[in-house]
Formats: structure tokens, C-alpha cells, sequence
């Protein structure tokens, strides 16, 4: 399963993309992409919280995922 | 010179000035003289803020409020195209309220010192709209939360790099009984050393100006009502790679989803 990180999530992770091998992996829910991104990159828990979007809608941790799924890590900003 | 009904304090729509504007049956009068009878906060006057400002002012916005506590900096002008050398150590709002009474003398702008806790209540009630120029996490997430207490439409926008993000929220409650804020996305401040602001991190002008542009787009179509503009979204630029992405924000949609 591919994930797509922004900005300050891509710096953490240190790519635009993340790949979860499911067949290693369990892996069916929004709330299991980010207990598996944070054991990963613990940093990311220093966000205290980053939204996940699931096929271009904001998702809560509850909702199925499937391999073709396009998910995104969303991390807050504070420029301006 | 036009004169509307509408409200007797505010001077006539300039017919000249907005004709392409109100040529268009997106705007028209009624549009027109609707942008003028709407109050806007402006909080933050950097980068942000005073772009949205101007661009709000252009429309035919008839009152703007200007709020930031900081003066010019020589480093500031990569970005905040509005301010000059001259204007160094000059307070950003008073530089910016002359600025645009030169380019606007039919509006109403006024100056507030920076937007805090014991403040925040008593400034963000008198509005139709609040915009977020800010720089920092904690002064956008009490922006969030008086604008969702008093159901004021929020326009948030941010920036990180050459990434940005902004949103309009509503306010109103959606089909789950609540409204959809900043906090539905993160419903955690951020620490402030986790996220650099512009000074940490760095930016560039175009990034700043565009989400600075789309901010005051979103609160014009959503005060002339247009298709969708309601709907509370999320836009992202990664303007690097020149990818936009939109994510729709509603809960009741994921919701919909899980039940089906």
C-alpha cells in the first residue's frame, strides 16, 4: 500500500512516498497506517496530530482501507 | 455612481471601478453590493494577510479590519510585496490601512493590535469573515475555536515551504451535529518546535501570494454563494512538483461511506 506524505510528514519520512508491504504487515484500517507510520518515525509523534486523507477525503481511524486506496499523511503548517 | 438600499452608511458602488465586475452574472449589482456590505478580520498582515487584504479590497469589500502587532522588516519584503524599504520599523497594519485607503479611499479599514486570548471574543464578534495570516500554531487554533464558538466563517491558510494549504470553514454544524474546524484535521495543536513557522522553515513569495489569493477567493465566493463554496475543503499545493490536491472535509461523507 502506497502512502502519500506532505510536507513537513515527507521530511520526517524523508521520501514523498511510503510503502507498506500488507503481506508483511497487517494492515485494513486508517488507524494502523498511523500506529505503524509512528513506531516507524516515532518524530511524527511530535506533531501531536496529522490528518489522513483516503481517495481525496479526510478519513477518521475507523475506516477500511483497501490496496488500490490512495491514502495521504496530512501534517499541520504554521507559516504565513 | 450607484446607490443601493442596502446600508445608507456605506458610499455608493463605483460603477467604473467594478464594471467588469459587475457585468458578470456571478456578481453583478446585487453580488457587488453585497462584497460591500461585508465586515472582514484580517489577522496576521504578513505574507498571508496583506496579500488577501488587497485582493479583498479590490473586489469591493467595503470594510477591512487589519490585526498584527509586528513592525516591517527588511526580510519580510521577499514576500510581502506591499511593504517598501522606507517602511522598515513601521507598524505593518498602519503602513497597510494607508496603502489601501491610497488604492481604496471607499472603504472602511481599521487597525486592532495583535488578536489574543483576552481579546480575541470581544474583536472576532463584530465580523462577517475572519482570515488567517498568522504565523503560528497557537494563533491559528484560537482563531479556530472563537470562530467556531460564534459560528463566524473562518478562512485558514498556511504554508510550509513551497507547500501550502487553505480552507474556508463554515462554521455552521454539518449532519453529525457539529461544525467542521481546523480541529477536524487536527484536533491537536501542534508543538510549536514540531512545525517551523515562515522564519524557521523558509518560503517563497509566489507560494505565499497564491494561498494568499486563493483565501480571499474562497471568502468571495462563499459570501456570493457560489456552487459548493459551502462545502468545506481542504486545498493542498505542492508547488515544486505543481501538484494541487483537494480533500473533502465533510465527516457525514466518511461517514455515508462506512455505512455503505
Amino acid at each position: 500500500m502506497t502512502i502519500h506524505l506532505f510536507a513537513v510528514a515527507r521530511d520526517i519520512v524523508g521520501s514523498s512516498v511510503y510503502t507498506i508491504d500488507t503481506k508483511q504487515v497487517p494492515c485494513c484500517t486508517v488507524g494502523d497506517v498511523r500506529r505503524i507510520l509512528c513506531k516507524e518515525f516515532p518524530e511524527l509523534l511530535t506533531l501531536r496530530s496529522f490528518a489522513v486523507a483516503v481517495n481525496q477525503r479526510l478519513a477518521d481511524d475507523t475506516v477500511v482501507l483497501t490496496p488500490h486506496d490512495e491514502v495521504a499523511i496530512i501534517p499541520p503548517m504554521s507559516g504565513g | 455612481m450607484i446607490h443601493t438600499n442596502h446600508h445608507s452608511d456605506f458610499l455608493p458602488i463605483d460603477a467604473d471601478r467594478f464594471a467588469h465586475q459587475l457585468w458578470m452574472p456571478d456578481i453583478g449589482l446585487d453580488g457587488q453590493t453585497t462584497l460591500r456590505d461585508t465586515r472582514v478580520l484580517v489577522v496576521g498582515c504578513g505574507a498571508l494577510g496583506s496579500i488577501a487584504a488587497w485582493y479583498l479590497a479590490a473586489s469591493g469589500i467595503g470594510t477591512l479590519a487589519l490585526s498584527d502587532g509586528d513592525t516591517v522588516a527588511i526580510h519580510n519584503l521577499h514576500r510581502q510585496v506591499l511593504y517598501r524599504p522606507d517602511d522598515c520599523g513601521v507598524k505593518k497594519t498602519q503602513v497597510l490601512r494607508n496603502r489601501l485607503k491610497e488604492f481604496a479611499p471607499f472603504i472602511t479599514v481599521n487597525e486592532y493590535s495583535a488578536i489574543i486570548a483576552d481579546n480575541a471574543d470581544m474583536i472576532l464578534r463584530d465580523f462577517d469573515y475572519v482570515v488567517d495570516g498568522t504565523d503560528n500554531s497557537a494563533a491559528k487554533f484560537l482563531l479556530n475555536d472563537v470562530c467556531a464558538k460564534y459560528t463566524i466563517p473562518l478562512v485558514y491558510g498556511s504554508v510550509y515551504r513551497l507547500e501550502g494549504q487553505c480552507a474556508l470553514f463554515p462554521m455552521h454544524s454539518n449532519n453529525v451535529g457539529h461544525p467542521t474546524t481546523l480541529r477536524t484535521l487536527f484536533p491537536q495543536e501542534p508543538n510549536a518546535d514540531a512545525i517551523s513557522d515562515c522564519a524557521g522553515s523558509g518560503t517563497l513569495g509566489t507560494v505565499t501570494s497564491m494561498i494568499a489569493l486563493w483565501q480571499a477567493h474562497l471568502l468571495i465566493a462563499h459570501r456570493l454563494r457560489w456552487q459548493g463554496a459551502d462545502v468545506p475543503r481542504l486545498f493542498l499545493w505542492d508547488m515544486k512538483t505543481m501538484q494541487q490536491t483537494s480533500i473533502a472535509l465533510e465527516q457525514e461523507s466518511v461517514y455515508t461511506e462506512k455505512i455503505i
